[in-house]
């Protein structure tokens, strides 16, 4: 079992992969151990109960979406199977193009922002000081208010005529801007607020990663004459690299499937500026309902994170290579 | 270990079963309705919980009892048709006329005509809103609510400029420049407001193409009617208030859900009833300058958009006879009456006009009066309109935006409509 | 001398990790101030411009008409049970099966597991149909037989339960965390005889503390804030979760009551802050050492 993490693609380690087998050798080679077939069924009956719940809410449902793609499903009426017209169909689609120019600049902004922010606050925070419950609590305010509400309040703020930004940006001097009714604005507006609201969520993972860094390894550092800035590159930054590739993939996730605040406050205006990919499958599906022409659009979208996470994995896995 | 992976599974078993539904009424005569009312504020809660309450008191006798929910608006589409694409709708719901081609086309809702035959109080429905929610000529809709548009204006404000209501659109435009009072490029009142994208710009703006005497779609509905020099007059009237620095772009009515006219900060808009509630709630001192009249003419006259909501039947509900009972007892005279009265909604009966509750308010009654007196035209109801909806609305705005003349604005609508309605 | 040289400069580091730490406050609260300072504003000092820092006039109206506005005592008890129910049912599955992921060698392990990862990346629009007709046609429940026929799960509480039960974030969470544990730790509870359930729930659960709290906080906002999917499938307003209150201040379909909104909004939100706050001495709590 010396073996027992090297051979997953996601973690990250060290360890020389081990000579090329047959897939059938591996696999009769693993059985004839007592003890690998103990922590194998083990390992079936721990994700059992999970899987089932898995299969029965998630992905049926997902390979029916699928399904449904290849078909022209209309929510009222069965359709029939068109083969991969609605694909092709995306093509010539000037809205769905649009849409996924829309979701890439926004991903674009929020990502990076999101992640490099929400790490600066993770660390800011990881110390026992008076007073850090409060900041760690307000950080993460924006994480838990309803997103009707906020959406209301954003809204409010960015005004062109009456908003605060505005009334704070001509007190300063500048020019007051149209936010959310300026093409070039409104997606960087959204992208903001999003940015806003998702940083105390990525913050509480960094604190928990930075929390399973053992303190004697900076000790160590620190007696080897190593200052803040090279022990956070040559330490933290390494071994948090299973929360960074958590964090990315969650970001990635819920960043190109941002819907609630684009639905309340720009509804994809103005000229389609701020539809995005998810708000264009709203749009066809539950007000066009057409659902198979949506769940095509959707599965390009899975297609795109998934390739993203892919290339992630790529990344963490080559760059951390820790002896430690 | 296997303690434990039991107990959890047990624990499973336990939540889908023990929470499991129990209720399953159906068969043996009685007949157990469900209606879905668009909207669950305190007041539209209060107010039709009543009505169906009297329902199920006069219904006792013959076995039918209704049972009412409340679903919010923004989520209202949703859940709609995920409910009717699962087989377990309503029986009778609540829904913007609009969207009856779509649910008609779907196989959805039920037409009204044979039961509407043998109903005496047809005749006092405004024709318009029957019309409104109907498909290649049949009736889909019992109206409960009107939703029509009026140009509502500050007289303090036109007479502080020396302007009086101009008679046609082209001299409107002309004349508002009078209203605008700026502090650098912040405006402290512009000359009105307008919506710039989705729903209310399409209302707002087919009102003008229509007064022009131009229209969407051809007679038929076969082809797309747009390209034609009525909407671009329309859009260039539309872009004026924009191109001119009568109006921001962002509008005037960003500030919460204040009413703009109440502040003064706009002359005048072309809005519906909810404006005078608007006006009474946050700034009350302002009501009285506040006045309605029909918008100016067109090139050929004045037109409004004239739209509605109401209850439409579930065409696969085991129930449609109690479900008309249902339908039609709601839209009886006291019930439209007290729908009106409590929540304001525009009184879709012509006998209600007269009513004490629309004399008190003098705004409302004008209102109600127009409504009655100016010419009304419905948005087309075809199958695909929610798609022709986006794309018409979506034009123009390119076009107020600056990104296409009118002329390619009106011709690539007409492209589009035209593949809508060949898809 | 130097002592109070280097007292000075750790004074005024501590004052300006202390400024930034509160600049940042300011900006991530700012709405939510805001939002109480609107919701004591009476109706016609709430938008008056320039805005007022402070209300001029304090009024409690709002809070008043937004608590009568809808069955808050019952939407609190519903969003609490569900909440709670789900978060420490999903923290168990979580945790077990992010284990079994991380430690525990078996084949199609890796599979298993991108499928799961995978899952989330598809938007929830679509499988919304799907997913609820799998809920009414659920076998055995609310009337239905084996193939259907009453309403299934509709209406109920196991609808707004059992289908949040497993969040694949969670399973990822765990995963990404049981990772971390040096190997050491697992081979010496194995020498000492423990059942591969006794090693994860005695020795390497306890030691994940910091990523159970935040798994905790995580579930219980999203379950607390989640409106969308109860309102799809309950119909039953006895059942409805507090965000549903939220809803009920559109007036119209162009309008909305702001005074009482903020109010519930103020109201709403509370009680998350307040697991927030309990769950975070979880976050600082180490244990782990190391044996690289």
């Amino acid at each position: 079992m010396a073996n027992n993490q090297s051979n997953s693609p996601l973690t990250v380690s060290s360890t020389p992969p081990p000579p090329r087998k047959t897939f059938l050798q591996k696999q009769r080679a693993f059985w004839a151990s007592k003890q690998n077939r103990k922590r194998a069924i083990a390992g079936y009956s721990f994700i059992a109960p999970a899987y089932l719940l898995f299969v029965v809410f998630l992905f049926i449902p997902v390979i029916w979406a699928f399904y449904l793609s290849f078909t022209s499903y209309t929510i009222f009426t069965p359709g029939e199977f068109i083969g991969v017209d609605n694909y092709t169909r995306l093509v010539n689609d000037g809205a769905f193009r649009n849409a996924l120019w829309n979701t890439t600049y926004y991903a674009l902004m929020v990502i990076p922002l999101n992640i490099s922010i929400s790490l600066c606050l993770a660390v800011l925070v990881n110390r026992k000081i008076k007073g850090m419950n409060f900041f760690r609590a307000s950080y993460y305010v924006p994480v838990v208010t309803s997103i009707i509400a906020a959406s209301m309040i954003w809204m409010w703020l960015y005004d062109s005529n009456n908003g605060l930004i505005n009334y704070a940006l001509i007190q300063l001097g500048f020019n007051p801007q149209s936010w959310l009714n300026d093409p070039n604005l409104a997606l960087p507006a959204l992208a903001l607020m999003r940015v806003w609201k998702g940083v105390g969520w990525n913050m509480v993972i960094f604190l928990a990663g930075l929390q399973s860094i053992p303190k004697t390894l900076y000790e160590a550092a620190s007696i080897e004459g190593a200052g803040r800035w090279k022990s956070f590159w040559k330490i933290t930054w390494p071994l948090l690299a299973p929360t960074t590739f958590f964090v990315f993939v969650m970001a990635t996730i819920s960043t190109f499937q941002t819907f609630g605040e684009i639905y309340a406050m720009t509804s994809g205006g103005p000229v389609g500026s701020t539809t995005t990919l998810v708000y264009l499958i709203f749009v066809y599906g539950f007000e066009r309902y057409e659902m198979g022409y949506a769940s095509a659009i959707a599965f390009v979208l899975f297609f795109i994170i998934f390739a993203l996470t892919l290339i992630n994995m790529f990344f963490t896995q080559k760059k951390v290579n820790y002896d430690l | 270990m296997k303690k434990w992976m039991l107990a959890l599974l047990v624990l499973t078993m336990l939540i889908v079963t023990a929470c499991g539904g129990d209720d399953d009424a159906s068969g043996d005569g009685s007949a157990e309705l469900t209606i879905w009312v668009a909207g669950n504020s305190a007041q539209i809660q209060e107010t039709f919980s009543s009505i169906i309450d009297d329902f199920n008191e006069q219904y006792e006798s013959e076995g039918i009892t209704a049972n009412v929910q409340f679903e919010p608006w923004g989520e209202l589409d949703q859940k709609l048709s995920t409910a009717l694409a699962g087989g377990v709708g309503p029986d009778v719901f609540m829904h913007g006329a609009a969207a009856a081609a779509g649910f008609a086309d779907g196989g959805q809702i039920e037409p009204l005509d044979a039961y509407f035959d043998g109903w005496d109080d047809y005749s006092d429905f405004n024709p318009g809103y029957l019309e409104a929610g109907s498909v290649e000529g049949e009736y889909y809709v019992v109206p409960i609510q009107g939703a029509n548009r009026m140009m509502f204006y500050r007289e303090d404000i036109f007479q502080e400029a020396g302007v009086e209501i101009p008679e046609t659109l082209d001299e409107l435009l002309e004349v508002s420049e009078a209203f605008v009072e700026k502090d650098g490029s912040r405006f402290l009142r512009a000359a009105t407001t307008l919506p710039t994208e989705g729903n209310d710009l399409q209302q707002v703006w087919s009102a003008f193409l229509w007064s022009n005497g131009g229209d969407i779609l051809s007679e038929d509905f076969s082809e797309a009617a747009i390209n034609s020099e009525e909407a671009i007059k329309a859009i260039e009237f539309y872009k004026g208030f924009f191109e001119n620095d009568l109006t921001p772009i962002a509008g005037m009515d960003g500030q919460g859900d204040q009413h703009p006219l109440g502040t003064g900060e706009v002359a005048f808009t072309f809005d519906g009833v909810w404006a005078i509630e608007q006006i009474l709630a946050y700034t009350p001192d302002a009501y009285d300058h506040v006045k309605v009249a029909p918008p100016p003419r067109g090139l050929e006259g004045t037109t409004t958009l004239v739209g509605s909501s109401g209850f439409f039947m579930n065409a696969n509900s085991d129930h449609k006879d109690e479900a008309w009972e249902l339908m039609s007892f709601i839209g009886n005279q006291e019930n439209i009456e007290k729908v009106s009265a409590e929540l304001k909604f525009l009184p879709v009966r012509l006998s209600v006009a007269d009513a004490d509750f629309v004399q008190e308010d003098r705004l409302f009654s004008e209102f109600v009066q127009l409504t009655n007196e100016v010419d009304g035209k419905a948005n087309p109801n075809v199958p695909r309109w929610t798609a022709i909806r986006d794309i018409v609305a979506s034009s123009v705005e390119e076009a107020i935006y600056g990104q296409l003349t009118p002329q390619e604005a009106v011709e690539k609508a007409e492209l589009e409509i035209n593949e809508e309605l060949n898809r | 001398m130097n002592k109070k040289k280097k007292n000075l400069k750790q004074f005024s580091r501590t004052t300006g990790l202390y400024l930034l730490m509160a600049a940042i406050a300011v900006i991530m609260l700012w709405p939510f101030i805001w939002m109480m300072v609107t919701s004591f504003k009476p109706n016609t000092e709430m938008f008056s411009y320039p805005p007022t820092i402070i209300p001029n006039e304090l009024t409690f109206d709002h809070y008043v008409q937004a608590w009568r506005a809808a069955p808050w005592e019952r939407f609190f008890l519903n969003t609490t049970f569900v909440a709670v129910v789900i978060t420490f049912s999903s923290l168990l599955l979580s945790a077990l099966t992010g284990y079994a992921f991380a430690r525990l060698e078996f084949p199609g392990r890796n599979f298993l597991f991108i499928l799961l990862l995978a899952s989330m990346m598809i938007p929830f629009e679509v499988m919304l149909i799907p997913l609820y007709l799998i809920i009414v046609n659920f076998p055995f429940a609310g009337g239905n037989d084996l193939w259907g026929g009453g309403t299934g799960l509709l209406n109920t509480y196991s609808a707004l339960i059992v289908p949040r039960l497993l969040f694949p974030f969670g399973v990822f969470l765990m995963r990404q965390f049981f990772l971390t544990l040096p190997k050491s730790l697992e081979d010496a509870a194995r020498i000492d005889g423990c059942s591969e359930f006794g090693i994860f729930w005695r020795v390497m659960f306890p030691l994940i503390k910091p990523a159970s709290a935040t798994l905790v906080v995580f579930v219980f906002s999203m379950i607390w804030d989640d409106f969308f999917w109860p309102l799809i499938v309950i119909n039953d307003q006895s059942m409805m979760p507090v965000q549903l209150g939220l809803q009920s201040f559109q007036t119209s379909q162009y309008t909305t009551d702001w005074g009482p909104l903020m109010a519930a909004t103020v109201w709403v939100t509370i009680p998350i802050i307040i697991v927030f706050i309990f769950a975070q001495k979880y976050f600082m709590n180490i244990n782990v050492q190391s044996d690289k």
